[in-house]
């Protein structure tokens, strides 16, 4: 029974986040446009950039927990503005890394059916996302983290690259 | 309830596993088709390095469990000293890192290699009914030819992951062919 209610709560939990998918991307197009185009160009750096984040992120945080059980942790004050600044940290990576995914899963959805609509594509790719993370082993310990970091590093290029500027032509004087 | 449960969770393993194949084909689609060239070009090839690199690695996971739980470091370990109980269990928390990470590697490898596989085979498919997604059909072959009771479980699936893993590390390995300098 467990194992069902189990699979249950997997499932409802992957089509929620499959919905989000999609309403992310009809919400805000351009940012994930703009995520798409950089996960088609340089999907490597993406997936750096958003591993190096996550890595200094998780040590933050784990250091922040240490030293909150450390001989009876901070005083009450420093705990509250750790901990909010710690949610703020989290937040920061989260929020660029849902367009990130949003894009992930339209260029997945794609690649495996261009016929159908955009919608179409977002929910195809985000269905197929979620199936694959939810792999045992392979996809939990392997997958799931390299999304994440490909669809945060996205997100953070999108948001924090400055796009180059239009070289200005120098008309020459005659 | 329990055969309920067990069948339940093999096939949602199953669709997962389909997924993975898909996504690994249209996230990686140049890796995936460099690793087809070498699986249908030099299948044999493939299947023996695959057999090799894997029966070795499995022989360093089956040391790496055994050094694990040695019994001289437990026996030193049960001795009164704190220094010993320390790197006891550092080691062993080394280890099993290691053990980790050895096993997740294979699997790794081995997945995108099922999944030039799987592409592979969708192609074939593909060809002579384009109705049909080549990837998704691909996928689902290998999966469902790996499920199959008895002949699926020990046959198919050691093989398919050997040769899999044999044309990824040949893919990944191969040395980029030097251009012939005409005389």
């Amino acid at each position: 029974m467990l194992t069902i209610v189990t699979i249950f709560y997997m499932l409802l939990g992957g089509i929620t986040l499959v919905a989000l998918i999609g309403t992310v991307d009809l919400f805000l197009p351009k940012p994930v446009t703009r995520a798409r185009q950089k996960l088609e160009a340089a999907p490597l750096r993406s997936f750096l950039v958003g591993f190096i984040n996550m890595i200094f992120w998780f040590v933050l945080l784990v250091l922040w927990f240490v030293w909150t059980q450390y001989k009876g942790g901070p005083d009450v004050i420093v705990f509250v503005i750790g901990t909010a600044l710690a949610i703020l940290l989290l937040i920061g990576v989260i929020v660029p890394g849902v367009p990130g995914l949003a894009a992930l899963a339209q260029l997945t959805g794609s690649r495996f059916n261009r016929s159908a609509s955009p919608l179409g594509q977002d929910l195809r790719g985000g269905l197929l996302l979620v199936l694959a993370c939810l792999t045992p082993y392979v996809g939990w310990f392997i997958f799931t983290p390299a999304l994440l970091s490909t669809a945060i590093g996205a997100g953070l290029l999108t948001f924090f690259q400055r796009s180059p500027k239009p070289l200005e032509i120098e008309v020459g004087h005659a | 309830m329990d055969t309920v449960n067990s069948i339940l969770f093999l096939v949602f393993c199953g669709i997962a596993i389909v997924a993975l194949l898909i996504v690994l084909n249209l996230l990686l689609p140049g890796k995936v088709e460099r690793i087809k060239e070498k699986l249908e070009s030099q299948l044999v090839r493939c299947l023996v390095i695959g057999l090799v690199a894997l029966g070795l690695s499995f022989a360093l996971i089956l040391l790496l469990g055994y050094l694990i739980n040695l019994p001289i470091l437990q026996t030193m370990a049960s001795e009164n000293v704190s220094y010993l109980y320390a790197v006891h269990g550092l080691v062993r928390v080394i280890l099993t890192l290691l053990l980790i990470l050895v096993g997740l590697g294979l699997l790794s490898v081995s997945a995108i290699g099922l999944a030039a596989l799987a592409n592979s085979l969708g192609q074939r498919v593909g060809k002579a009914n384009p109705s049909i997604n080549p990837n998704f059909a691909g996928a689902t072959l290998v999966v469902l030819s790996g499920l199959a009771p008895v002949l699926g479980w020990f046959i198919f699936t050691p093989v398919a992951l050997c040769i899999g893993f044999g044309s990824t590390a040949q893919a990944i390995f191969q040395r980029k062919a030097t251009p012939k300098v005409a005389e």
